[in-house]
């Protein structure tokens, strides 16, 4: 009955859309009674977020209605609600359930009959297109409550000798009194776990591991705040998500049966391919770059630059890595959010998509990828046994070997930021240093925290984004303008988000302390490879393709 | 059979160790791998906990040790293989060559101030803060008092084109190219390691910035620094523009009780040392202020505790529970700002200091684990000699006839080292004197 009876829900605006359909039901105008009408404000309430958790609870459309264009009532709110929904239809796209499914329709208090026409209009529509895909997913039972003592014990919390490094390392601690690394675990270790599960600051950790880095006793805070974080979501209790938890969302439909992703409409003709070789079983694992080129679209993040970039410099590689469709979401952010039971479902979706494919080897952009599929994949998965690299590891690789030649010089001074997955987490500092440092014409100079020392860029798992994740982000990027470079380098999409993001809004103070350009290292390399990045694969490659029997496969 | 006991290392423990068994008249070899004796307390400037001068207190034992006519000390020299059993054995030590022969050297320092080299080597024995040539005495007190020549720096050892001034120089004829590292064979009944300590290197701990940041030193730096006979004459001066610091901070348990280096285990002197420092910083200058940022105050021997509040009192020491989290340089005046979380008070804040002193934790030296085996005696987990019985036989090893003393055994100050140099000479002279009973060859 489910197709045959499809639900929509309707967010209309109180001026306009809300009175409109009001209108069509004083006026007897007959419509399909599958509309659950929300009232707003305004259209320009309606965040992704609430379009995208619609889905996911199993809507089969949904309508966003408003004012006509220069009829808004708060001035534009509604093209900004037209905006949003451009960009969540992208979204809906990508996730496989369709741009379709979702409509933003202008109707007047006067419109009845617009209003009953959208409906009837949109019922048919989405008759045809079927029922959600998510409906199917059943409800899953709740997952276990972790048992404070043994996450304790694991953390090493009870080695704690109250000397406060944590806190004095802790970059969100040094600007908010609130937030004290060795308080948190004191309450425990004195019988007062609750009070971390309930209080807010059990989110306001950046899990950025500096505290870890330099705790004597080795009490690993952040796998602590980790697995608390389970227990406060048991209780009812949620962090402050970004963008009220849209990315959440879609990474718990990925999560979920039912959805057939299609993703690579970015490739643009780039070389990839679905199944591994027997001389090349190497994947491009291409994360949420997608994603986060439409959600964060309004910072320009351009987050499928990295992705392309990639692929560009695999393919320069002389390798045609698999890229696949209906890749997920890795599940770092649900695991640090306190959903492991939805990390685990997408490590095994992962695990079983890559299985399919062949795939022996992946690389990977993104840092919080890496750390997730190489750390927690094997942890949860038996019998993962894939080699995983970070596309800075890979490119220090075949710079050793030889296999890499740059065509430009850039003639730049960059400086490096290192991400936490890559760096604490992963102990990977050396390797993007010696791809910068083998670019032409580029001088890497090191900001006055680096390597282990580094400071998190002040958002981690899209949770608590305020007031002292932008001093954070503003007081590193004064410390990567201070060193005088042209360029901020990252080598996480994360990263070059929140620094664009700090920028493209208001800064406190002197802007021009601040102000630096932010790129991802594969930008950087794909300038100086020039023509070579876009030339046929195995160019760069067949030069030595006689000795080179590297791991991944030197020619596709 | 042999009724002489071989004391590896020339340090307090291994000097009251030679001193004993050569009044009871027992034959003694000291085998010392550097060109002094003394060990790191010749080095220090005061010990606590009665502010003693380190030097003046050792050196006499030191030349008593040297001219005793029972203890042969042989310098530049270390043990290579061990074989036999008590009151047998037979003991190899590879003498380096000093390249100045020490009958004769009178140790006048012609041959050190003629060196082409002098002053252009960064001296280690002043924690590279003053220079020497390649022709060297080590240190102003030092016995032997005969200068060595470093044939890792020395132009004509090493690219063979020096005029060596140094030979010209010499009255005695004392210069000798030609000496070669030579290999001898003890006969011993019994062995005393009291190898000693070596001191963390505080670089691998990054947020405190040792070897980034002039300003901030280690507390063998600042013996050195603070020390009468060292490189500044005892003025105490930062690196960065030699002034004097006003305000020193002083982090402790650098590189101990501290898993991630390697060493969970209480350096058991820094809250002693660090409150000495502090001390000798206000002696010189009584307006410097002195902040010590301890873990936990273990002041535990006789008169510490007394000396701490002694410090609080009469020096005007700050002592703050919290360990630093990081050191920042505030690039134009070269202070440093230390955080820290104020476990008392309570809340992150930062203290700018003019010179932070990293008290850093004493562990085993390098390559001691190649003496352990050539001796075949165990090791517990960190590189300390283990002994057979920590609570019955603490100076004895698995290994019957070898025995161990001093820092070696775990950190411990100047006070325990020559406890137990008596403890294992004696343990040595019982285990020679059971075998004078039966003499058996």
């Amino acid at each position: 009955m489910a197709a045959a009876d499809p639900e929509i829900v309707a967010f209309t605006c109180n001026w306009c859309a809300y009175a409109g359909a009001d209108y069509a039901g004083v006026s007897r105008i007959q419509y399909p009674p599958n509309v659950r009408v929300i009232r707003v404000m305004c259209s320009g309430r309606v965040e992704p977020s609430f379009i995208l958790r619609a889905f996911e609870e199993g809507a089969d459309g949904v309508l966003v209605g408003g004012c006509h264009e220069a009829d808004c009532h708060y001035i534009s709110g509604n093209l900004k609600a037209r905006d949003r929904v451009e960009g969540t239809k992208e979204l809906l796209a990508l996730l496989g359930l369709g741009a379709d499914r979702l409509r933003i329709k202008w109707v007047n208090a006067n419109e009845g009959e617009a209003f009953a026409s959208e409906i009837t209009d949109f019922t048919d529509t989405l008759k045809k297109l079927g029922p959600n895909p998510l409906k199917k997913t059943k409800k899953k039972a709740p997952a276990a409550v972790p048992d404070t003592e043994e996450i304790m014990a694991r953390t090493n919390t009870y080695l704690c000798v109250e000397c406060g490094k944590c806190t004095a390392s802790c970059p969100v601690a040094r600007r908010d009194p609130e937030f004290s690394p060795r308080f948190i675990v004191e309450e425990s270790l004195e019988k007062m776990h609750a009070e971390v599960e309930t209080g807010p600051q059990l989110w306001d950790c950046l899990t950025c591991r500096t505290c870890e880095e330099r705790c004597p006793y080795n009490v690993r805070f952040s796998e602590f705040i980790r697995d608390s974080r389970v227990e406060a979501r048991a209780l009812g209790l949620d962090g402050k998500p970004t963008q009220a938890g849209q990315m959440y969302s879609w990474m718990r439909m990925m999560a979920s049966g039912g959805l057939e992703q299609d993703r690579l409409a970015w490739l643009d003709g780039l070389k990839t391919k679905s199944k591994a070789t027997a001389k090349s079983d190497l994947m491009f694992f291409v994360g949420c770059l997608p994603h986060f080129d439409v959600s964060h679209a309004h910072v320009g993040s351009n987050s499928l630059d990295i992705a392309r970039d990639s692929v560009k410099i695999i393919n320069a590689l002389g390798i045609t890595p698999v890229v696949l469709p209906d890749e997920r979401c890795c599940g770092h952010d649900l695991l640090f959010g306190g959903n492991p039971a939805g990390f685990e479902a997408l490590a095994r979706k992962n695990a079983e998509l890559i299985k399919a494919a062949g795939v022996k080897r992946i690389v990977i952009s993104c840092p919080e990828g890496y750390q997730t599929l190489a750390q927690e994949y094997p942890r949860v998965l038996k019998g993962w046994d894939v080699e995983v690299l970070h596309i800075s590891e890979l490119l220090a690789e075949m710079l050793e070997a030889g296999k890499l030649s740059f065509k430009n010089d850039l003639g730049i001074k960059v400086t490096y930021q290192d991400p936490c997955r890559l760096g604490r987490y992963m102990g990977v500092f050396d390797a993007p240093r010696k791809v910068i440092e083998a670019l032409p014409g580029v001088e890497l100079v090191e900001m006055q925290h680096f390597g282990p020392d580094a400071i998190c860029c002040g958002v981690s798992s899209w949770i608590s984004c305020g007031a002292t994740a932008k001093s954070i982000q503003m007081a590193r990027l004064a410390e990567a303008k201070a060193t005088g470079a042209d360029t901020l380098v990252t080598a996480c999409p994360k990263c070059q988000i929140h620094f664009r993001c700090a920028l493209s809004g208001k800064v406190p103070g002197d802007r021009g302390a601040v102000e630096i350009p932010v790129e991802d290292l594969t930008s950087l390399v794909v300038k100086a490879l020039g023509d070579g990045a876009r030339s046929a694969p195995g160019k760069a490659a067949t030069k030595k393709a006689g000795k080179a029997k590297s791991k991944a496969g030197s020619k596709s | 059979m042999s009724d002489s006991v071989l004391i590896i290392g020339g340090g307090v423990c291994g000097i009251q160790a030679a001193l004993d068994l050569g009044d009871k008249g027992v034959h003694v070899y000291m085998v010392e791998k550097e060109p002094s004796i003394g060990g790191r307390m010749a080095l220090l400037d005061k010990v606590f906990p009665t502010n003693d001068c380190s030097i003046c207190i050792l050196a006499p034992k030191m030349i008593t040790c040297f001219n005793h006519p029972n203890v042969d000390v042989l310098t530049c020299a270390e043990v290579v293989e061990l074989k036999g059993k008590v009151g047998h054995f037979k003991v190899k030590v590879r003498k380096k060559a000093r390249y100045v022969d020490e009958n004769k050297c009178t140790g006048c320092d012609a041959c050190t101030q003629k060196c082409v080299l002098a002053g252009r080597i960064p001296d280690e024995w002043n924690q590279n803060f003053g220079t020497r040539g390649a022709s060297y005495i080590p240190f102003m007190q030092a016995v032997p008092r005969v200068a060595i020549i470093d044939e890792e720096r020395c132009l004509r050892l090493t690219k063979g084109k020096c005029k060596s001034p140094c030979i010209d120089a010499c009255l005695r004829g004392a210069i000798d190219f030609e000496q070669k590292d030579q290999t001898v064979t003890l006969e011993v009944g019994a062995v005393i390691v009291a190898t000693g300590l070596d001191i963390y290197d505080p670089t691998p701990v990054t947020e405190y910035g040792y070897g980034r940041f002039d300003n901030v030193i280690h507390s063998m730096e600042y013996e050195r620094l603070i020390n009468a006979s060292g490189p500044t004459g005892g003025h105490l001066h930062r690196r960065s523009d030699n002034e004097r610091p006003r305000r020193i901070a002083y982090i402790q348990c650098v590189g101990a009780r501290d898993v991630r280096s390697g060493h969970p285990f209480c350096c058991s002197v820094c809250c002693m040392y660090a409150t000495k420092d502090a001390m000798l910083a206000y002696m010189h200058h009584d307006d410097t202020e002195n902040i010590i940022f301890y873990t936990d105050l273990r002041a535990f021997g006789r008169g510490f505790d007394e000396y701490i509040k002694r410090g609080e009192s009469e020096y005007a020491i700050k002592y703050v529970r919290a360990r630093p989290g990081e050191i920042t340089e505030d690039p134009e005046t070269r202070n440093l700002n230390v955080w820290y979380d104020d476990t008392e008070g309570g809340g992150v804040k930062s203290m700018e200091a003019d010179m932070v002193v990293l008290s850093t934790a004493f562990v085993p030296p390098p390559g001691i684990r190649d003496l352990a085996k050539a001796l075949g005696i165990e090791m517990d987990e960190y590189e300390f000699f283990k002994a057979r019985d920590d609570l019955l036989a603490p100076m004895d090893t698995n290994v019957p006839g070898i025995y161990i003393a001093g820092a070696c055994t775990r950190p411990m100050d100047v006070t325990d080292s020559v406890t137990q140099g008596g403890g294992a000479a004696d343990r040595a002279a019982q285990a020679i004197k059971q075998f004078a009973g039966k003499v058996t060859a």
